[in-house]
């Protein structure tokens, strides 16, 4: 008995010691020493956890009075999830630089954010960056914008160039009617064998409203001349001839088989059984590493329809920074984001991630010219940056997209029911969501 | 006045009540609670009463879930139960290398859902999946496995027996080992059959496991996620939108955490009506 007793005294006291170390631990890095001590979060992209390390070490030997600790995002499903949930627990950081712009307006909603506008120069220096119209798409309904918009990732068609060769194409598809043609001449049974194995495009099948975001949305951005699903951040933007146009042609294309309806597994692009896919600049890296000998890519815009006209849009797939209203030295984390989005920093997110900064005159400017001498098709993305749309600032966003999603596997993929009845559907959940909201 | 030993004994179990008070009934109870306000995890608590209930009622996503998860056990349920019993049945039987197949049945069910379900994913594909090669050698059209909506559950419900049938095959085998041999032996002076022995001994005798798993069975039917989530998504046209994956959809991707627990306590009622249905007509004293 007193064995036990003994070993109950001394577990009790390790229980009671490994607790407090623990829950020590948790809390924030304590700065009674007069050092401001910033946590930042960056994304667990490899590239950009070396250009974190890079900027974090240059800034704190910098800035002896305030010192950044870098950890990569927590692992998780997703950077949503994951940040969201840090919210909740009180475990976020002061700052992040994987904030998707998706679920901004709801962690502004829970006021987890710190607003730019509430420092001095939050807007002026923003605006001084950022081209004003794609600023504007970051801006929350209440007027305020909650995030640093950083990065962006427009998407294009990238193109197997050795089928476009092979059939005879000598041009890259800029409108629909090319796009169907281009698709008639690659698709279909290549080695004899009677069975389909080569596509113009490779649509995921899988029925997430992530999906989409590669494939309707960049094809309605470009479509409507940059328009996105709502208008205003609240009200259905999508209930148009732009959307049945483009139900009609992913139907027609899956119809015909130019989209396999068929999961895959494995970079079928670069293996040569698809032609083309809409992807961003992240793709030319991945693209070098991989391909094979002898292989030949270009990037090309999003076809638009045969009688567009106007400027050629694209979904930019942007990246904000977020402080979080938890930060005790906001105005020091401030300080350190205006360091990060530096002209410095930006050649170096270039450099390094192959990522561009949402930054006016990026190809004009001196420090970037040399970059983009080198990495031309890197030039044909920067090109695009200030005709980039995003998301817009609603916290019900991703039900309207999944509304979507869900009308786009019944209306293109299956084929069960004709565009309209799609569309009325879509519109209809849509509104019930936004209705429910309150939104 | 509590003895040293009544305090020490206290203490021992602590943990276990520490546990379950943090892990089992404070997420229950603050389920409760969620259902009847609106909460993005983020944010206060909104009191939204009986309208999560009423939403719920109207959801045609909901019911289709549910639909398809009843869908999935119909398939599922009876193929698992009767094929592990056939298993175990032949395994029980004197049989060379017993010892490898035991093992070689069991391994599904250990190896990760997520690597499985990968693996099954590539085998489905339609285009390029072996599933499809093999039937193309024997001049069979390719099946749509998980892209027709028709064909989408079914195939989920044939990769979910493969993957957890070695279990269930543990289950019966260990029954099939309990039942006394003398009972065989006084059939067989009675001249019964083989078919007599298994429907009048066998089949009573492991009534109880038998109980066991289908119980196991139908709850791990409904608890189905990995496989639509991993292999379509819920899709084609949410023919495989399972009721579990509903509430995580509904939890992490919109963030509505107070209609998921709705979801989660409506589901966790039907799955105790069915498991007491079933009880019911299935449960004999041995």
């Amino acid at each position: 008995m007193e064995l036990l007793k003994k070993l109950m005294q001394n577990n009790t006291v390790c229980f009671l010691s490994f607790t407090v170390i623990f829950l020590l631990s948790c809390g924030k890095v304590s700065d009674t020493d007069g050092i401001v001590r910033l946590t930042y979060w960056s994304s667990t992209n490899p590239y950009e956890i070396e250009l974190a390390e890079e900027l974090v070490s240059e800034w704190n030997s910098a800035h002896p009075d305030t010192q950044v600790i870098l950890q990569p995002l927590p692992e998780g499903r997703s950077g949503e999830e994951v940040l969201i949930i840090a919210a909740a627990g009180g475990t976020a950081p002061d700052i992040c630089s994987n904030v998707p712009p998706v679920i901004v307006p709801l962690l502004a909603k829970g006021h987890v954010l710190v607003p730019v506008d509430s420092f001095d120069d939050g807007r002026d220096y923003l605006a001084q960056r950022i081209p004003e119209d794609l600023l504007h798409t970051f801006v929350a309904a209440d007027g305020k914008l909650y995030q640093i918009p950083w990065k962006g990732n427009p998407v294009m068609v990238q193109y197997n160039m050795g089928i476009l060769k092979e059939v005879g194409y000598d041009h890259l598809p800029a409108t629909w009617s090319e796009w169907a043609e281009l698709a008639e001449l690659v698709s279909g049974d290549t080695d004899g064998d009677g069975r389909d194995d080569r596509w113009m495009g490779d649509i995921n099948i899988i029925s997430e409203w992530r999906q989409r975001l590669f494939d309707f949305y960049p094809f309605f951005i470009a479509a409507s001349g940059g328009q996105t699903i709502l208008k205003n951040n609240c009200e259905i933007n999508f209930d148009n001839q732009v959307t049945l146009d483009i139900f009609a042609f992913f139907a027609r294309g899956f119809q015909e088989g130019w989209y396999a309806n068929s999961t895959f597994i494995g970079d079928q692009f670069l293996r040569g059984h698809i032609t083309a896919h809409i992807t961003g600049p992240w793709n030319i890296s991945h693209t070098e590493r991989f391909k094979p000998a002898g292989f030949e890519y270009a990037f090309g815009p999003i076809p638009v329809p045969d009688d567009f006209k106007g400027d050629y849009y694209t979904f930019g797939d942007p990246k904000s920074i977020g402080i979080f209203s938890t930060a005790k030295h906001p105005e020091a984390a401030w300080n350190f984001v205006k360091f990060l989005i530096s002209r410095q920093a930006d050649l170096r997110l270039l450099e390094i991630c192959a990522q561009l900064p949402l930054r006016k005159n990026l190809l004009p400017d001196s420090l970037y010219i040399p970059y983009f001498r080198e990495n031309p098709m890197m030039g044909q993305f920067a090109e695009l940056v200030p005709y980039t749309r995003g998301f817009d600032q609603n916290p019900a966003l991703q039900e309207v997209f999944d509304a979507i999603n869900e009308q786009f596997d019944a209306v293109c993929i299956q084929r069960r029911r004709d565009p309209q009845q799609g569309l009325s559907r879509a519109v209809k959940r849509s509104a019930n969501v936004l209705k429910a909201r309150g939104l | 006045m509590v003895s040293r030993e009544q305090r020490a004994g206290h203490l021992l179990v602590a943990p276990y009540y520490i546990f379950f008070a943090l892990f089992v009934a404070y997420p229950l109870i603050f389920s409760f609670v969620l259902v009847f306000h609106r909460w993005s995890i983020v944010g206060p608590l909104e009191w939204v009463g009986l309208s999560n209930f009423i939403e719920l009622g109207g959801d045609p996503l909901f019911w289709k879930s549910i639909g398809n998860t009843l869908i999935f056990l119909i398939i599922h349920v009876p193929l698992q139960v009767s094929f592990a019993l056939v298993l175990a049945a032949i395994l029980n039987s004197k049989i060379p290398a017993q010892g490898v197949f035991r093992a070689a049945f069991f391994l599904p069910v250990v190896v990760s859902g997520v690597a499985v379900t990968i693996l099954w994913k590539q085998m489905f594909s339609t285009n390029l999946g072996i599933l499809n090669q093999l039937l193309y050698e024997f001049g069979i059209d390719p099946v749509p496995w998980v892209t027709d909506p028709s064909w989408a559950m079914p195939s989920i419900a044939m990769m979910a027996t493969w993957k957890n049938i070695g279990l269930y095959v543990v289950l019966f085998l260990a029954g099939l080992q309990g039942i006394p041999r003398h009972l065989y032996e006084a059939a067989d002076i009675d001249g019964a059959s083989t078919v007599q022995k298994f429907f009048h001994i066998t089949i009573p005798a492991i009534n109880p496991v038998f109980v066991v798993v289908l119980i196991l069975s139908t709850l791990g039917g409904f608890s189905l996620f990995i496989e639509p989530y991993v292999i379509t998504g819920g899709g084609p046209m949410n023919s495989t939108l399972s009721g579990v994956l509903y509430i995580y959809r509904q939890a992490f991707s919109f963030f509505r955490m107070g209609y998921a627990a709705t979801i989660g306590f409506a589901l966790a009622f039907i799955v105790m009506t069915v498991v007491i249905i079933q009880r019911r007509f299935v449960e004999r004293e041995v």
